[in-house]
């Protein structure tokens, strides 16, 4: 019933941009809902896989989730700003993504970000004009044996200083 | 396990249920643990630790025996850590300390982090003055913060009209997330990010699609979510606090109006007062902005060659006085009606009968708003149990099954809507609501049934699902009249199959609805204006009462059906018997035995021919029969069923006499119009939909020129010759209490908020069961359906003169399912022509499927069109045809 709802919410609302899912993030979606006993346990592995096609979660993506799972929409809005690997603004190219959480942090994840800031021009949350890099702080990547880390994208980049981050940049078109 | 338990809070030892946490438990002993996240109607969290306290249990030696010191008493193991009161049951036995050093210490490091990031901006705070988090940290914070840093910020946005957000301020107690999820089954707020960085808002940070209910506002114990309405008005501390029963729906909600000078500025509920406790709906919290409205009227108004002038009050009851008694001389006092008075408090409903029959001598006296249809005065008295002990609205949510009969009650009574939601989600009740749109109720998230039933088809439904009941058989421990009388409705109703084809629900559904209410230890029939309101009221009514000895929700000694009428006072109309064919308490005329105390203290001989009910009064005024129309508080001219006839009976007419706040409609037409008091102004009892008796205060002086009711009635009736000489509402309640039955031994002093429930020691009526068949009428053409209700936003004529209601409600549509609107050629926003047989409205249209195919939706909206110049309902409801216009929209 929850999905007619979001239906009704979702054709009435000014935020939806035709929203596009491929047969196979749709295939993904449909697989993910068959895989717990509730659909609403789906909600990261579904939010996962629009990412995945989309790059970044609009609006429109979290109203879908919302009714594909059955959940209400801002609880999905919710579980989307917990966790950091969620985007709720598209980014750029090379998403920088610097660990803040205790290890990294001991180990210079501080310093690291604000040299990052600086060379980049951006804050947290912010991307180049010229949609090169997006730079975020994140939660726990659990890479603390090579702290600080950052990822860049899917890779993890571990043991870093200001020079090896200057090299790493160089490498990223 | 025994049923209570002895625990001792700081010394003193009480006695509580077993399974009661330790803040309630405290509360009994009376010492004081702070709270912030925990709320009576919501479940444990322990959010917020601030309520720890040191808890501990007799220490045990050998044999599981208690060790005692060397002064006799229990030795106590105290647990090394201190635990939440909010979330810990009391065992028995247990030893509660609140003002031991550790429990003191841990208290100040809860709140000190509590204040870590919390903003010293209580002089601009709306909460400053009333603030849980200001007055503990008064009482228990320290006087210095030992945080270095800057303090972590948020930008503070409005979510919607309603609610003002500051962030900053939040201490993440969840208590307005739980709230909206739980009780007003809205999920319109959620907790964004996490840890520090965690802020509530909405989805996407939109302004809030929700109810506007502002009960987050209620709930939140910081100034995280304030009132933009009352943004900046005032101090609390500058208010005076007044509360009074809220006039809108018969839920019968305690508000506490805030009060500066002579204006109210602000609404609100208590914890732990009323039987809504904190909660409000929009209208209870904003609705009261009419009684400030500009447009009130400021004295009586006469009509003196044509037009209506402002008169003297005096000179307004001569003039009323004489009219009314040269017409009862000249025609008979049958000439003579009384039309209104469900919004009326009890005293004044009583002394407007009163004059009616005991000074003028006409029983043509009628409350119903919309009355389609003539009700015997008695109809719902027996539907709901005839007196006997009602369900209260707290038994309502506990009920294991509830089924809704007809009624939005997201428009009728929010209240009890919230709390079938609360039921649903916390007791495991089971609701089943028959409604022909999907309500809210009948999506409701926690599950439920619904039954979409066809429009028109209100009557076979209700027949079907007694007929379904009592397949099973009679249920046991009816009166034996009453099962004899059941058996042979049984053989008479048929199976539910024939129901099945006309509703369009599968005689499956309807077995299984009609066995999960007759399986169901406790449960709840509800209904209300969508079925008395029906152009087949008399046999609907007469079904539910059917269906109630059916399935068990009337017994000999309990009665689980509830009456939410269409105003807050519907049940005290009743009572006091604005009804033609009924006396207060329900005494039949006829009776002469029962009659003679009404005689005695009247000092009358009654009219004992049954008058003439609303619809009655409305014909014969308009064929002349009827010479004076004495309307009270409603706009009969947009709410009566057809206009054309009201118009009518008003122009013909020789004296209408009309009591109102404004220059309604119905005013306009009067050739006296008195200037009413408004709820705020007075004092008086309303009687709510479980027959709660509760008196409200008079928060601020009437306005100049307006009188309460009762006055204006005292007044007319001693004009009239009569010897009235009430000096207050609590001498005619006197009166009532003496002469009532049901009303007998009712101190004014007992009724205050949360006052007595209204029963009888014996039934006022006996059970009547028979068939209910609808008088056969010619089918009213094919057409569609005219469905329509009340809305949340707006209820009646007063809740449109304020600021916030309107402008929340938006402009009325007629709502259409998707397919419909394609047959028709209409697409959404699109301008529509609706015509029935008296008449046509035009208005926008939108597409909505909640709304059935085959036919149209349109809100109770007086100030887009008048859905009464439609035309009079025939048969089970009105029929209209809609087309796509291009012509402007016109207002009604």
């Amino acid at each position: 019933m929850s999905a007619t709802r979001s239906l009704v919410a979702a054709l009435s609302s000014d935020l939806l941009q035709p929203l596009r899912i491929s047969d196979a993030t749709r295939a993904e979606i449909e697989k993910s809902l068959t895989r717990y006993p509730n659909r609403r346990s789906a909600v990261m592995p579904v939010l996962w896989a629009l990412q995945l096609e989309i790059g970044w979660l609009p609006p429109a993506a979290l109203r879908y989730a919302a009714s594909v799972v059955e959940l209400p929409e801002s609880e999905v809005f919710g579980i989307a700003t917990f966790y950091t690997m969620f985007n709720l603004r598209p980014v750029g190219r090379h998403h920088l993504q610097v660990c803040m959480t205790l290890s990294c942090s001991l180990m210079g994840a501080d310093r690291l970000f604000r040299h990052l800031e600086k060379k980049l021009g951006i804050g947290h949350g912010e991307t180049t004009p010229d949609g090169r890099f997006s730079l975020r702080r994140v939660e726990c990547l659990a890479a603390c044996g090579g702290a600080p880390c950052l990822q860049v994208n899917f890779d993890y980049h571990e043991n870093l200083d200001e020079a090896k981050v200057d090299r790493l940049l160089e490498t990223l078109e | 396990m025994s049923a209570t338990v002895k625990v001792t809070v700081d010394g003193r030892t009480i006695e509580v249920p077993a399974g009661t946490l330790i803040t309630d438990a405290a509360r009994e002993a009376e010492v004081h643990v702070p709270i912030f996240c925990a709320h009576s109607k919501l479940p444990p969290l322990g959010a917020c630790r601030i309520c720890v306290v040191e808890v501990g249990m007799p220490k045990l030696g050998p044999g599981r025996l208690p060790v005692t010191g060397a002064d006799g008493a229990p030795e106590i193991a105290w647990l090394p850590k201190v635990q939440t009161g909010c979330t810990t049951t009391v065992a028995d036995g247990m030893h509660v300390r609140t003002d031991s050093a550790v429990a003191v210490k841990a208290r100040k490091g809860v709140m000190e982090f509590l204040l870590v990031n919390h903003p010293l901006d209580c002089p601009v705070c709306d909460e400053g003055g009333e603030c849980q988090l200001q007055d503990l940290a008064f009482a228990f914070g320290a006087d210095f913060s030992r945080m270095a840093d800057a303090k972590r910020t948020f930008v503070s946005e409005d979510l919607g009209p309603i609610v003002k957000k500051e962030a900053n301020r939040c201490i993440v107690c969840m208590r307005c997330v739980r709230y909206c999820d739980e009780m007003m089954g809205d999920d319109a707020l959620t907790a964004h990010q996490r840890g520090v960085l965690t802020e509530i808002s909405s989805f996407n940070r939109q302004p809030l699609e929700c109810e506007q209910c502002g009960n987050c506002i209620e709930v939140c114990p910081v100034g995280a979510l304030t009132a933009l309405p009352y943004r900046f008005k005032a101090r609390p501390w500058d208010l005076r606090q007044h509360i009074t029963v809220c006039p809108y729906c018969p839920a019968g909600c305690s508000v506490r109006l805030g009060v500066r000078g002579m204006e109210i500025l602000r609404a609100r509920g208590t914890e732990f007062r009323g039987v809504n406790q904190e909660y409000l709906c929009v209208r209870g919290r904003f609705g009261y902005e009419f009684v400030s409205s500009p447009d009130r009227l400021s004295s009586p108004l006469l009509r003196l060659g044509g037009s209506l002038a402002p008169a003297g009050f005096d000179e307004a009851v001569t003039y009323a006085a004489a009219r009314l008694r040269d017409i009862a001389a000249a025609h008979g006092p049958q000439a003579i009606a009384f039309l209104g008075g469900d919004k009326l408090n009890l005293e004044e409903q009583y002394l407007f009968q009163k004059l009616a029959r005991g000074v003028l001598g006409t029983s043509n006296v009628d409350a119903r708003t919309r009355a389609t249809a003539r009700l015997p005065g008695d109809a719902i008295l027996r539907a709901t149990g005839a007196g006997r002990p009602s369900l209260t609205l707290d038994q309502l949510s506990r009920a294991g099954e509830a089924l809704v009969l007809g009624d939005d009650l997201q428009g009728e009574a929010p209240y009890v809507q919230s709390l079938l939601i609360l039921g649903q989600h916390q007791n495991g009740l089971h609701l089943t609501v028959a409604h022909p749109r999907r309500v809210k109720l009948a999506r409701s998230k926690f599950g439920g049934e619904w039954l979409a039933l066809k429009p028109g088809s209100e009557l076979t439904l209700v027949n079907a699902l007694t007929a379904a009941s009592l397949e099973a058989g009679v249920p046991a421990g009816v009166p034996a009249e009453v099962g004899a009388a059941l058996a042979s409705l049984a053989s008479a109703l048929g199976s539910p199959e024939a129901g099945a084809r006309e509703t369009g629900i599968s005689a499956d559904d309807l077995r299984r609805a009609a066995k999960r209410l007759c399986a169901a230890d406790q449960k709840a029939i509800v209904f209300g204006r969508a079925y008395t309101e029906h152009p087949q009221a008399a046999a609907l009514v007469q079904a539910i009462e059917n269906l109630g000895w059916a399935s068990g929700a009337l017994t000999a000694k309990r009665a689980s059906v509830m009456f939410v009428g269409p105003q807050h006072d519907s049940q005290g109309a009743l009572d006091m018997g604005l009804t033609p064919d009924r006396l207060p308490g329900y005494v039949d005329p006829a009776d002469a035995a029962a009659r003679r105390p009404f005689e005695q203290q009247w000092g009358a001989a009654l009219d004992l021919s049954p008058g003439l009910s609303a619809p009655e009064i409305l014909e014969a005024a308009a064929e002349g029969r009827v010479k004076a129309l004495w309307i009270v508080a409603d706009e009969w001219v947009k709410s009566a069923p057809d206009r054309a006839r009201i118009e009518r009976a008003l122009e013909r007419c020789e004296l209408v006499i009309v009591n109102d706040l404004f220059l309604t409609a119905t005013a306009k037409r009067a050739h006296v119009v008195f200037a009413a008091a408004s709820f705020a102004e007075k004092e008086g009892v309303a009687v709510n939909c479980e027959r709660r008796l509760q008196r409200s205060a008079r928060a601020i002086s009437p306005r100049r020129g307006a009188r309460p009711d009762g006055e204006i009635f005292q007044a007319v009736a001693r004009g009239l010759g009569a010897t009235w000489s009430y000096r207050t509402p609590e001498d005619v309640f006197r009166e009532i209490a003496r002469l009532t039955p049901g009303y007998q031994g009712l101190s004014w002093a007992q009724l205050l908020p949360l006052g007595p429930q209204w029963t009888s020691p014996a039934p006022l009526a006996g059970p009547r069961i028979a068939p209910a068949i609808a008088p056969a009428a010619a089918e009213a053409g094919d057409g569609l359906w005219m469905l329509s209700g009340g809305t949340l936003f707006l209820q009646g004529s007063l809740s449109y003169r304020g600021a916030q209601l309107p402008k929340l409600a938006g402009e009325a549509r007629a709502r259409l399912h998707p397919d419909q609107a394609q047959r028709l050629g209409i697409g959404d926003g699109d301008t529509v022509e609706i015509a029935g047989s008296g008449g046509s409205v035009t208005l926008a249209a939108t597409l909505d499927d909640a709304v059935p195919a085959g036919s149209v939706f349109v809100p109770y909206a007086f100030r887009e069109c008048d859905l009464n110049r439609l035309g009079a309902p025939a048969g089970a409801g009105l029929r209209v045809r809609v087309r796509k216009t291009a012509a402007a929209l016109v207002g009604a």
